[in-house]
């Protein structure tokens, strides 16, 4: 224990912990903690920046609003919701964090992350490795008439990209286009044995959003929209996010 | 019997349902018992060991006077009570009525092996070919289709698991006494008519109809079908309605005449459907359009015979009905986080573990895993599985967890001696009864249990090692890794999946979880008059705890049929006595059984009679046929009204099954019960089966004898035991039929009540000048319900009762006497010494909150007790909203030497103030500094409601306490925070200790009634969980929190226990001692009282009047330890004196 006691001078309605309250279903539940410890127990990120998820919350609960705005722990986060799956008291913990990022000034963000948000930003394809629509289109076509000629038992294996009233509208991590095209295939292929009717869209067709982990909002939303509204446009009946 | 007996009916056969039984039993109640399970003892006969003596002691709960009237026996085995009928396999399907007066209407599920011809022999499950897994052990282990359901129950029976027998019909040749009939199940009782013109209807029906199990039958026109329901009965007719000639309407008309209750359904063709409308009318039941597939017809039918099955079913009228439905268990599948269970065979639940532990279970009571059989090396518990959980709707506490995971990680260290290393990840250890905190801080300290306040994410299995990782967190957030051989998961509870539609059945509330609700104030009391709660039906709770409710159940089901005229009964009349008896010589008549033929080669044998008949005391020696078939039991009876024997003995197979029989039978040929008795005698199969299970060498040693004198000695044994039975009456004692209560408190208020509604003067003695006790102070309880008005109509009640004599400004002076008959003086302020005579005493002198000088108390206005801000709270010196910051303090003194124990309500108390405060004043900041906050079973939700109202709870150490400095007009707190690791401080306008209570049970008092004083002030239960309101000293009983700190409902629970325990002893005008009692030979006596030391109920003094030592003949329970005490014979127990041992020991040896 330090020796320095930190009072505790609670104030309703002031902190930041009742600010995100007020915003998520039933609070977030963020009040209930038995501080039973089953979230810290199964959080990857616990010990990291000396934090863990029951800590992060017991801060936040006393108002201690200095100790969770400015821990770079929030970026260790990874989202996989761990903590609120085990939860007995179905706390919310993510979305505590994802406002205590919020809170953060854009620019002082990790830069990796608000890299790929930049990325995803410039054009249309919404890829956090910046890969323009035509790219994407070119990648894809080559890799496909590759496969066909190669393997000829799947010489009539499509990959549309802005087939209109396909039922599937299907997005795809940038890395594989970019870095490992050939890992493109096996989804291909799957989608070809079982007959599915599916598109790629030439715009919004990156699964990744970097803008949601940057807990960027109006930018999450941007690229959300773009690629439903090319899904919408295409006609497609459903969204298969593969992220 | 002349007085009219008032009945009840439980339900439920578990341990509240047999504590309510023999309640009632004792009082004079005819009860039936039912259960839906095949055995009784509901849970507990999967429990080997119960905290905290981690033993059993079920049979504590048996009667202690009048013991004769039932069994003497381990209750898990069986029970047995002339005044309880006992239905298995029986549930109930309806109620109807009105308090005092129900007609309840009962389904025994159909028994393919008759119970009473089953010996036990287990031939037939030898052959059984079907194997399932086995619910005992929780399907550790397997068993046949037809099985034993418990490994212990006296008679042991064997029942066929319906659903899983194919009916191959192996067993049924097998069975040496016929007691099974596949052949004759019930289905097949159940006789189908099937009339049509057409060939092919007619047996593709028979066909299907066959395979379902029925008896079917055709008739291919109308008259053939009059011709067969004249020739046999039949349930069903299935009815074509055009044939030629007489058409079925015609035949339906005159079926109907000859039996109106026939079945009728009517088959037609889609055009003459109105026809069969028109048919419905005069009496067909439902008609069937053709062509129809299997799929209509079969549950058509099913619905028809079901309904017959019911009409079958037996109705009878009770006054009352006690529901002890008991509860169930969370089954960690059904859960978002299942830790593995069903998938890893080294997570189990905690019952699970109980028969691992249990010598009867999967492994023999070695405490191995189930994977590979290696011994258990490291085990952990993971608490609150299927508990305080909101993903799981069940924002409860389970109340029993705690304590059976301290209970079990003891257990196996005891069995290990020592080797296993036990872990218990908890949250809160909720160790609220009055002994549990002591026996939790010896596990840790003494047996080095180790306790981790935290939950457990998940469990990783190492495959190759089958061992289990454990990944927590520790208090400061370090991540830890811990390798297990097994876990165990303290499963919570959950209803049974009866409960609703029972509920529902007779008309009670649930509560949100689905548990029984019960009315306000009570812990029994329905919504429905006349139907109260036992046990865990309305959540799950302790023995303890469960036996007291279910005598409190007892108590309000007696009022209800006392008050609508039920009546208590008088106590049966015993035969009179036959006095040329006490002089006649024995006249022993042997009545030998040769169950069916299978010992008619021993039993009719001359040489064998001949043998019997050497000893001159047996008069005459007969057999009969089945001594357990009706016909054989009038046999017997005519052979005794034939030969007027003074003593009989009957030698036949399963002797309790004679219990009750023998007492009837003594009625009708006025013999006393006592001069009766069963020997054991058994088919030659039979007893080499069990020998050869057993492998001890003195069985070997039997094997070997011939049967013919191993029967042989028994016999003789039985009857050099009849031929010594001292023939003179068992001893009773006039008792005086009035009570006296000290304490006038809601306790002793609630006590006085409950037995004056049954008509009998009660004294309620009060020390200060008002009735009412702690209720006074109290405005609300965290529920929200007022306490005033309770306080006002009970006072009321007990001031205007013409039987409550209250003497308010009194106290007790002196008492003595013993049950039966106390005679106790008490002292007026004003008016001076009166002395009372009573039967019973009932203390409820209650507690007060303990007083403290800890945290500052008394040196600032703004610290407070829980007691005090209720008081500046109801008298609006305190206004909510003018304070800021308020920090409440649990457990001061508490849960710590000296006084190491947890008062139980102050957690409720502080979560009441609390949300009291909150809902005052909203911004108000309250901070609880708790240890193991104890909301336990359904305050659970109150403690989920002040965290959500914004209540902070912040947990300390008992070896690092918070610090409180007055300043100024505020209080500075400081306390060490665990989570974040760091000193915090709070500046507080008010600081409120819950100082727990303290008992207010005065030595001389507790003294002068021979009741015992626990460590703590408290009284001490004959037995915690057996006897928990009854002292040792039968005839003195305890109440309210002058037992045990206890909430309001909870304490009028006790006492309305605590009023039906001393029912049982009112309610005679005589007691009865037992047969088996301990007497003295004065000649001989020496007087040095060493027998007084050894007996331990306290039945022996030595009258300094007339020099002699007195035996009081009703707390005598025959265990014979002042006879083995006594150096030179003078002590004795009738029914075991030394020359009768003697003559027994002798005729066991012939043959050897």
């Amino acid at each position: 224990m330090s020796e320095t006691a930190i009072k505790l001078d609670y104030k309703k309605g002031s902190i930041f912990i009742d600010k995100v309250q007020a915003l998520l279903p039933d609070g977030g539940n963020l009040n209930l903690c038995l501080t039973c410890g089953a979230c810290s127990s199964g959080c990857p990120a616990t010990e990291l920046s000396n934090m863990d998820p029951r800590k992060f919350l017991r801060y936040a609960a006393f108002g201690m609003d200095e100790e969770i705005l400015k821990s770079d722990w929030v970026w260790m986060c990874t989202m996989c919701q761990r903590c609120v799956y085990v939860c007995p008291m179905k706390i919310d913990i993510p979305q505590l964090i994802y406002h205590a990022r919020a809170s953060w000034p854009r620019e002082d963000r990790p830069k990796g992350i608000l890299g790929s948000c930049d990325m995803a930003l410039r054009n249309d394809s919404c890829s956090a490795m910046g890969t323009p629509p035509e790219d994407f289109q070119f990648v894809v076509e080559d890799v496909l008439e590759e496969y066909r000629e190669a393997q000829p038992e799947f010489k009539d294996m499509e990959a549309p990209i802005d087939k209109q009233g396909a039922e599937l509208f299907i997005n795809q991590n940038s890395r594989e286009p970019v870095t490992e095209p050939d890992e493109l295939v096996p989804l291909w292929k799957i989608l070809h044995i079982v007959g599915a009717d599916w598109t790629y869209g030439s715009k919004g067709w990156a699964g990744e959003n970097y803008c949601m982990f940057l807990a960027d909002d109006e930018s999450w939303e941007k690229v959300t929209r773009t690629t439903t509204a090319q899904a919408e446009q295409l006609g497609c009946k459903t969204f298969l996010n593969t992220e | 019997m002349t007085k009219k007996i008032g009945t009840a009916m439980v339900v439920g056969a578990g341990i509240s349902g047999i504590r309510t039984a023999l309640d009632l039993a004792e009082t004079g109640y005819g009860v039936t018992l039912i259960d839906k399970a095949p055995h009784i003892g509901g849970v507990l006969s999967q429990l080997d060991y119960q905290f905290p003596t981690d033993h059993c002691g079920m049979c504590k709960m048996l009667p202690l006077v009048d013991r004769d009237a039932s069994s003497q026996y381990c209750l898990r085995k069986g029970l047995f009570h002339e005044n309880i009928d006992i239905l298995l396999s029986t549930e109930l399907i309806s109620v109807s009525g009105e308090p005092g007066n129900f007609e309840v209407t009962l389904r025994q599920k159909p028994s393919w092996v008759d119970p009473k011809l089953c010996i036990g022999c287990g031939a037939c499950e030898d052959l059984c070919p079907v194997e399932v897994p086995d619910d005992f052990n929780k399907g550790l282990t397997n068993r046949k289709a037809v099985y034993l359901p418990v490994p212990h129950a006296i008679p042991n029976t064997y029942v066929i698991d319906t659903a899983a027998c194919t009916r191959c019909g192996a067993c049924e040749p097998v069975c040496p006494t016929g007691a099974i009939q596949l052949s004759q199940q019930e289905r097949k009782k159940f006789r189908i008519l099937v009339v049509d013109d057409e060939l092919i209807v007619r047996d593709s029906l028979k066909e299907i109809l066959d395979e379902e199990g029925y008896t079917v039958e055709m008739a291919e026109s109308g008259p053939a079908a009059l011709e067969a329901l004249s020739r046999q009965p039949y349930q069903l007719m299935l009815l074509d309605i055009k044939m030629p000639g007489m058409d079925g309407v015609e035949v339906l008309q005159k079926a109907k005449e000859m039996n109106p209750d026939l079945s009728v359904v009517m088959m037609t063709a889609y055009a003459t459907v109105e026809t069969a409308v028109e048919a419905m009318k005069i009496g067909a039941l439902e008609y069937l359009i053709k062509p129809f597939e299997t799929d209509a017809l079969i549950p058509m039918v099913l619905s028809i015979y079901e309904d017959f099955e019911v009409a079958k079913a037996r109705k009878m009228e009770v006054g009352a009905l006690a529901l002890c439905g008991g509860t169930a268990y969370f089954d960690p599948k059904d859960g978002k986080n299942t830790f593995g269970y069903g998938a890893l065979p080294n997570v189990v639940t905690s019952i699970e573990f109980e028969r691992i532990c249990s010598g009867t279970g999967p492994f023999n009571g070695r405490m191995v895993r189930p994977s590979d059989g290696k011994p258990i090396g490291k085990i952990a518990w993971i608490q609150c599985v299927g508990s305080r959980d909101l993903q799981l709707d069940s924002d409860y506490c389970s109340n029993i967890c705690c304590m059976y995971a301290v209970k079990e990680a003891l257990l196996a260290k005891k069995k290990t001696n020592g080797e296993i290393e036990p872990v218990i990840f908890y949250m809160d250890m909720r160790t609220f009864g009055k002994t549990f905190q002591r026996y939790r801080d010896q596990a840790e300290s003494v047996h080095g249990v180790r306790f981790e306040r935290g939950r457990i994410h998940s469990i990783i299995p190492d495959q190759k090692s089958g061992d289990l990782i454990l990944l927590y967190a520790d208090s400061s957030g370090k991540r830890q890794e811990e390798n297990f051989d097994m876990v165990v998961l303290a499963v919570g509870q959950r209803p049974t999946p009866e409960t609703k539609g029972l509920a529902e059945q007779v008309g009670i509330e649930l509560n949100s979880w689905g548990f029984a609700q019960t009315a306000p104030f009570s812990l029994t009391q329905t919504s429905k008059n006349g139907i109260v709660i036992g046990g865990s039906f309305s959540g799950l709770k302790d023995i303890g705890e469960s036996v007291i409710q279910a005598s409190a159940a007892a108590a309000n089901a007696s009022r209800v049929i006392h008050s609508t005229g039920g009546g208590l009964a008088l106590q049966p009349s015993l035969p009179s006595l036959n006095t040329d008896i006490l002089r006649e010589n024995p006249k022993i008549l042997v009545a030998l059984c040769t169950c069916g033929e299978s010992l008619s080669r021993i039993v009719e044998n001359a040489d064998f009679t001949k043998e019997l008949l050497r000893d001159p005391a047996v008069n005459r020696v007969e057999t009969i046929a089945q001594t357990c078939t009706e016909q054989g039991w009038e046999r017997l009876k005519e052979l005794v009204e034939a030969h007027k024997p003074n003593r009989l003995l009957i030698g036949a197979c399963l002797p309790y099954l004679y219990a009750r029989k023998i007492r009837e039978l003594g009625r009708q040929v006025n013999l006393d019960p006592s001069l009766m008795d069963v020997v054991e005698i058994r088919p030659r199969k039979f007893a080499q089966k069990t020998e050869l299970k057993a492998e001890s060498s003195k069985l070997k040693v039997q094997r070997d004898l011939s049967a013919f004198s191993f029967q042989l000695s028994a016999l003789k044994m039985g009857v050099a035991k009849l031929k010594r039975m001292d023939p003179s009456p068992v001893e009773t004692i006039k008792i005086q039929q009035r009570a006296l209560i000290v304490g006038g408190g809601i306790a002793g208020m609630t006590a006085a009540l409950t037995i004056a509604e049954h008509g009998f003067q009660v004294d309620l003695v009060e020390l200060s000048e008002q009735l009412g006790g702690n209720l006074s102070w109290i405005q609300k309880t965290l529920e929200g319900h007022a306490v005033q008005p309770l306080l006002e109509e009970t006072v009321q009640k007990v001031e205007k009762h013409p039987l409550v004599n209250v003497h308010t400004q009194s106290h007790v002076v002196t008492t003595f006497g013993q049950v039966g008959n106390f005679f106790t003086t008490i002292e007026h302020a004003e008016n001076g010494l009166q002395t009372l005579t009573h039967g019973i005493a009932i203390l409820a002198t209650g507690g007060t909150e303990a007083g403290t000088t800890s945290y500052g108390h008394g040196t600032s206005e703004a610290i407070l007790t829980q007691k005090e801000l209720e008081g500046r709270l109801s008298e609006a010196s305190i206004d909510p909203v003018s304070l800021k910051t308020v920090v409440m303090i649990q457990c001061v003194d508490s849960r710590e030497e000296p006084r190491n124990y947890c008062s139980r309500v102050c957690c409720g108390n502080a979560l009441k103030q609390a949300l009291h405060l909150k809902e005052k004043h909203p911004d108000i900041a309250i901070y609880v500094l708790y240890r193991d906050m104890m909301s336990y079973g359904f305050t659970e939700t109150y403690y989920t409601r002040a965290r959500k109202a914004g209540v902070f709870f912040i947990q300390y150490n008992k070896d690092n306490k918070p610090d409180v400095e007055p300043e100024g007009g505020m209080v500075r707190v400081t306390v060490d925070e665990l989570i974040i690791g760091k000193k915090v401080t709070i500046e507080a306008d008010l600081v409120v200790l819950a100082t727990g209570i303290q008992p207010n049970f005065p030595k001389d008092l507790a003294d002068g009634f021979g009741a015992g004083i626990d460590p703590d002030g408290f009284f001490q239960e004959a037995e915690s969980k057996w006897r928990p309101v009854d002292a040792l000293n039968e005839g003195i009983f305890s109440c309210g929190i002058a037992h045990s700190p206890r909430s309001i409902a909870e304490s009028i629970a006790t006492a309305e226990a605590a009023a039906q325990r001393s029912l049982r002893i009112l309610t005679k005008e005589h007691l009865r001692s037992g047969k088996v009692a301990a007497k003295v030979k004065h000649s001989i006596c020496s007087r040095c009282e060493r027998c007084v030391e050894a007996c331990p109920y306290g039945a022996r003094k030595f009258d300094i009047e007339t020099e002699k030592l007195e035996v009081n003949a009703v707390r005598c329970q025959g265990c014979g330890s002042c006879a083995v005490a006594c150096p030179n014979g003078a002590s004795f127990l009738e029914g075991f004196p030394d020359q009768q041992m003697l003559e027994v020991i002798d005729a066991a040896m012939v043959g050897t």
